[in-house]
């Protein structure tokens, strides 16, 4: 079944042309990995889908609606969270913290929720038990249970990648869009986050990957999708990509390359 | 941990319960010296009364700056209609219960219309367009003159604001204001801690950090940003229903510039966010000088300014972090993560070590 489909997207930023007519689609409960080299798009299409920029042409539909002109911040709600190439943590805010803003959506909203919390009234704190029993659930489930007053801030670089992901993941999206969540870790690091996106995975959760690592991209990716210069040069499974002569041109042959540079 | 619910929301730390006993004393002494005195001055209790009103607005723009990290310069203007619209309607007689009522919803609409352009903008653009607010309302105060007497303030002759009445319970004493503005700056202080102890909080909080991110969680930034906005307005509106109702004589000089840097000032020395740092940043930068004027006349008046830059200097380059720094704010300065447990150890002692 289909959860996500990107209809035509082109997205342009004064001359740069970003995005070419990009269309594909992204099966309910499956990895799906959007690859290329440095400028091809892939961090332009994830604020494209979070609704965070408008594209130029094209149509968003989630769970068969078309979600183009959804407000960023309703993309929660509909069940879309995301992750930042350039992590973006509530830096003043504690672990604990940080988690419970990501499940702001589950918890009553409005003018009720002022009032909940200036009086103090049951609801009050049976909301807050329940966000908290949620937040350290997946505080545990990403390994960060000893730091959990600790402010974001001060968190080594490794568990604040980590911590984004807990965020996004606390509010139980449809679909979870992460952003290089590999990027500058290491080996024993990048193989952590490899398991932890197939149990998301397991959870049912959708997962959108933007990845350079290509064991990671190989090795847990249902589908893979090749950007290159804004335009989508090809899409298929794994072994499909890695043989195609046009992603080895563009990307893994240079990734190569450097390699043995 | 999840069976301490109640508790976490309900306790506070070592370090608060300090600061909050040592600010009961010094809310104490005014009482005492009147009394001591046999209540033949209220001098003291009338700087304390100011020193209240000052404490409302400053926790109101607490949560504009401190929380939310608007930089709002023109939150006095609120604190102005606040106070014109108590005095003019209690000059046409209207019941204190009646025009504070009125106060307080024409404080929130003025904030929510000049909210809904300015939310939107962006740091320095924010500020200014608030600053323009606040100079907008002492200019309209000041040509405004069949409803607000002009410069010449009101009430005009033979014209008079009442006391501060409930009905079956008038304030007619020094003593008994103060009191009551007491009882107000409690309410007004633990609604705020409320407020930032909670899911809007948090949102509010998030949004000072990083607005984007916040938004792409969920916090519908724009509409937060505008309910604080209006929120804040009560506390300037009450502040001003106490000072009009007991100064009983108000000109367009309330509704100064130089206050709302002041009021920031307070907020931003006492540390952003941080709720004892505010009141304590209003006592030292409103009640100080106001008692010193005593002893050193009208010299040191002029020399507040200069004081000022020299207390902001100061601050910045050895405590940035505010006087009484919010508890999140405090262990921004720890070099390294630690253990939960560890840090609450820490926590019970460090009042002096930092
Ligand atoms: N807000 C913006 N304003 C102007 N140009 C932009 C903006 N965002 C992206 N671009 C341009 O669009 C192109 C695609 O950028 P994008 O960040 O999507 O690439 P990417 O595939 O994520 O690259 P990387 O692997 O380096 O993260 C680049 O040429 C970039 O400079
Ligand atoms: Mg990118």
């Amino acid at each position: 079944m289909v959860i996500l489909e990107l209809q035509g997207i082109t997205k342009s930023f004064g001359g740069v042309k970003a995005l070419s007519d990009v269309s594909f689609v992204v099966e309910k409960g499956q990895v799906t990995s959007i690859i290329g080299p440095n400028g091809a798009g892939k961090t332009t299409l994830f604020n494209i889908i979070s609704n965070f920029y408008k594209p130029d042409s094209g149509k968003i539909i989630f769970e068969g609606k078309d979600i183009t002109d959804a407000k960023v911040y309703e993309c929660a709600k509909l069940g879309i969270t995301r992750t930042f190439q350039n992590i973006r943590l509530f830096y003043n805010m504690t672990v604990l913290e940080n988690v419970l803003v990501g499940l702001h959506v589950k918890a009553k909203s409005g003018f009720a929720s002022f009032f909940d919390a200036i009086f103090r009234t049951k609801g009050f704190f049976d909301t807050e038990k329940a966000l908290r029993e949620r937040a350290l659930e997946v505080i545990e489930f990403l390994g960060l249970e000893d730091y959990i007053n600790t402010l974001a801030k001060n968190l080594p670089y490794g568990l604040q990648r980590k911590l984004e992901i807990a965020r996004a993941l606390a509010p139980s999206p449809k679909l979870l869009l992460l952003d290089e969540p590999t990027a500058g870790m290491n080996y024993k690091e990048v193989s952590e986050i490899m398991d932890i996106i197939l149990k998301i995975k397991d959870m049912g959760i959708t997962v959108l990957l933007i990845e350079h690592q290509m064991m990671l991209v190989m090795g847990i990716s249902d589908k893979v999708v090749v950007l290159d210069h804004g335009v989508k040069i090809a899409e298929g499974k794994p072994e499909e990509i890695k043989n195609n002569e046009k992603v080895i041109d563009a990307y893994l042959g240079r990734e190569e390359a450097e390699t043995y540079a | 941990m999840l069976a301490k619910i109640k508790d976490e929301f309900s306790s506070l730390s070592k370090r608060d319960i300090l600061i909050l006993s040592a600010l009961g004393i010094i809310a104490l002494l005014p009482i005492i010296h009147y009394l001591a005195i046999g209540g033949t001055t209220s001098y003291y209790l009338d700087v304390s009364i100011k020193v209240c009103v000052y404490l409302l607005l400053a926790l109101g723009l607490n949560l504009v700056i401190g929380y939310t990290g608007l930089l709002d310069l023109g939150f006095i203007g609120v604190f102005g209609i606040g106070a014109y619209t108590a005095a003019i309607m209690s000059i046409h007689g209207y019941h204190f219960l009646i025009s504070s009522l009125v106060a307080i919803i024409m404080a929130m609409l003025f904030r929510l219309i000049i909210g809904l352009p300015v939310i939107r903008l962006r740091g320095d653009y924010l500020a200014i367009a608030t600053l323009g607010f606040g100079e907008m309302v002492r200019i309209i105060v000041n040509n405004l003159d069949p409803l607000t007497n002009g410069p010449r303030g009101l009430p005009g002759v033979g014209q008079k604001i009442s006391n501060i009445d409930f009905g079956i319970l008038s304030l007619n004493s020094s003593l008994e204001v103060y009191i009551f503005s007491l009882i107000v700056v409690a309410l007004g202080a633990l609604a705020s801690y409320r407020i930032e102890h909670s899911r809007i909080g948090r949102a509010l909080v998030a949004i000072r950090e990083d607005e984007i991110a916040a938004s792409l969680m969920g916090v519908n930034v724009s509409k937060l940003k505008l309910f604080i906005f209006v929120i804040s307005g009560i506390y300037g509106a009450v502040a001003g229903i106490i000072y009009t109702h007991h100064i009983k004589f108000i000109t367009p000089n309330l509704i100064l510039f130089w206050d709302s840097i002041l009021l920031v000032s307070i907020v931003v020395i006492g540390g952003i966010g941080s709720i004892p740092g505010t009141i304590v940043g209003a006592i030292l930068f409103y009640g100080v000088p106001e008692l010193l004027r005593d002893f050193l006349g009208s010299q040191l008046a002029e020399f507040r300014m200069l004081t000022f830059g020299l207390i902001m200097l100061l601050m910045i380059i050895f405590r940035p972090q505010g006087l009484i720094p919010s508890e999140r704010r405090k262990y921004e300065l720890k070099p390294e993560t630690e253990k939960v447990k560890e840090e609450e150890d820490e926590n019970l002692f460090d009042l002096e070590k930092r």
